[in-house]
């Protein structure tokens, strides 16, 4: 690696840390306008993340060490590679899924080594959600058959040529959007967060260590809204995808601002229904296409 | 020098040696090392940067019975 | 084109370990992972009780001990199967991280996760059926198990994927089976416990990549 390559992925970093937070941020926003609030600044989140990036931390008694401080790190590597693996270098969709299913481990961990009950609770309704992760594989293999390669930059080109997937694919485009709303803050999918067991699996890494998650929280958003956007609508350049960015924060801030937190057991319910659809559209288009 | 601090030298020491081995490796082990460079330095930076705590009593935290 | 481009391949007589971009990445990751948990010391749970202060509850030496060995054993297989080409030397490896699944939580001395790891017992014994079965299909419908052969074959083996895919669900715990499982990590000791996730997990992917390959 040289010079000029780091500089450009220290500044894909920052830029997708920014963008990630700032939509965050706007996200905050139209669901406070939803709500006839008149609601935090954009740059809210950014905020909340220097200032948690500059408080003190102490250890819990109770924590479960390197584990407890290795969680916020393993946060940040693993979607880290998620943005080198997807926007850099354009690699297999399967490995950004695998990665993906990297930060039910992240939460899982997060929850169980800081030893809280909430923290717990919030691990164990990660596993329950790990049912969200059943529609992705449909989604993943749905894409396969249809494009005959799983390379992000061989589903783009594929769409230059025969039209956005979007169409082709809605149902499975429904199922990733899904993931996405399940991702944002405040969905109604959103149980391993939920206020009712205090912040989840976040309770106890606070601080500094929340700092860090925050940014790959950011992060996180920023790879799953391009990937969405550049397997189903075929825009790979990061600044052509920003207006569509937009666009689907504002539709996801628009549902998540109407739903309320659905109870676990509905939330996993209601994702298996949607996993159970994928997997009917994957079964129809392997026998009869 | 408390544990939190510890680590920190730790993290320092790794996103050191990842920031140099970058350089010096090709391909997909130096994105490798760059992932490794990122949240570690923040970390070890970081640590050093943020106020002493002014805990009573060291990682008992509220919430929790204490 | 599903793994991203292929490194190497490492024959050892016929079974041969392929080092793609997919397989070397969950391979590093659950290797990473295993020295994590021989590092990582359990943490203490507070639990509530129904008379006077909460109680700290730490985990002896020899439940510790034990649980880690079988932690360590799943990481290994895991990473085994990450890397393996071979449908039944990866039917092997799964039905291994089963066995160690159930030998992490074994050791805890509370009765509902006794109970909870029993029925993953169950059904994981129960899952080697179709796992197995389709297995020995494939072989009988093909001649061949390697995956790298699988691959250029082109015969319609819908069924046996079927089969194969609920075999890896059941021996996983995921989806349909998980209620026993999601019970299971009510054990304390979270290191070893986020092993049972992570392998899981990790299979799945590997399980999807392999059926979407033959």
């Amino acid at each position: 690696m040289d010079f000029n390559e780091f500089f450009y992925l220290i500044n894909l970093t920052v830029y997708a840390f920014l963008i990630g937070s700032l939509l965050l941020g706007l996200h905050r926003k139209i669901m406070a306008k939803i709500q006839l609030r008149p609601g935090p600044p954009i740059i809210q989140y950014l905020l909340h993340t220097l200032k948690f990036y500059f408080k003190e931390i102490t250890f819990p008694i109770t924590a479960g060490n390197p584990l407890y401080i290795f969680m916020p790190i393993l946060q940040i590597i693993v979607w880290l590679s998620a943005l080198i693996l997807a926007v850099k270098l354009e690699s297999s969709l399967l490995i950004i899924i695998g990665l993906y299913v990297l930060q039910k481990i992240v939460e899982h961990g997060c929850g169980l080594s800081s030893g809280s009950p909430y923290g717990k609770l919030g691990g164990v309704r990660s596993v329950f959600s790990a049912a969200a992760e059943i529609p992705l594989f449909a989604v993943v293999s749905t894409v396969y058959i249809v494009t005959n390669s799983l390379i992000i930059s061989d589903i783009v080109s594929y769409q230059q040529i025969h039209g956005p997937l979007i169409l082709k694919l809605p149902i499975s485009a429904f199922a990733f959007f899904i993931l996405l709303v399940s991702k944002a803050p405040n969905s109604p999918f959103g149980i391993v967060k939920g206020k009712d067991i205090v912040s989840g699996y976040l309770t106890e890494h606070f601080g500094l260590l929340a700092g860090l998650i925050y940014i790959g929280d950011a992060i996180a958003y920023f790879v799953l809204l391009w990937l969405f956007i550049a397997i189903f609508l075929g825009i790979s350049n990061i600044f052509l995808a920003l207006p569509f960015m937009i666009l689907i924060t504002f539709i996801i801030s628009i549902i998540n601002g109407l739903t309320p937190l659905l109870a676990p057991h509905h939330s996993v319910m209601l994702q298996i229904t949607i996993a159970i659809v994928v997997l009917l559209d994957l079964l129809h288009r392997v026998i009869f296409l | 020098m408390d544990i939190e601090k510890k680590v920190g030298i730790v993290c320092l020491i790794i996103g050191m040696l990842s920031f140099i081995l970058m350089f010096i490796t090709n391909g997909l082990i130096s994105y490798l090392f760059y992932i490794l460079f990122v949240p570690n330095i923040l970390y070890g930076v970081g640590i050093f940067i943020v106020p002493k705590t002014r805990r009573k009593k060291l990682g008992k935290i509220p919430f929790r019975g204490y | 084109m599903i793994d991203g481009g292929i490194f190497g391949i490492v024959p050892f007589g016929d079974i041969i370990f392929k080092y793609s971009m997919f397989s070397t990445i969950g391979f590093v990751i659950a290797i990473t992972f295993t020295i994590l948990v021989y590092l990582t010391k359990p943490e203490k749970q507070l639990e509530a009780q129904k008379f006077g202060e909460d109680k700290l509850i730490d985990i002896p030496l020899h439940e510790l001990k034990n649980r880690r060995y079988m932690a360590i054993v799943c990481g290994i297989a895991t990473a085994g199967a990450m890397l393996t080409q071979d449908i039944f030397d990866f039917a092997l490896f799964l039905t291994l991280v089963g066995i160690a699944n159930i030998g992490i939580v074994s050791a805890v001395k509370r009765e509902h996760v006794l109970n909870a790891s029993f029925q993953y017992g169950l059904t994981s014994i129960i899952a080697t059926l179709p796992l197995f079965g389709a297995s020995a299909l494939i072989l009988a419908k093909t001649g061949t198990l390697s995956i790298l052969e699988l691959h250029h074959l082109n015969k319609n083996l819908l069924f046996e994927k079927i089969l194969y895919g609920l075999g890896m669900a059941g021996e996983t715990g995921v989806a349909p089976y998980y209620a026993a499982k999601a019970e299971m990590f009510r054990a304390p000791g979270s290191p070893y416990i986020l092993m049972i996730h992570l392998s899981s997990l990790l299979l799945i992917v590997r399980t999807v990549e392999i059926l979407l390959t033959i």
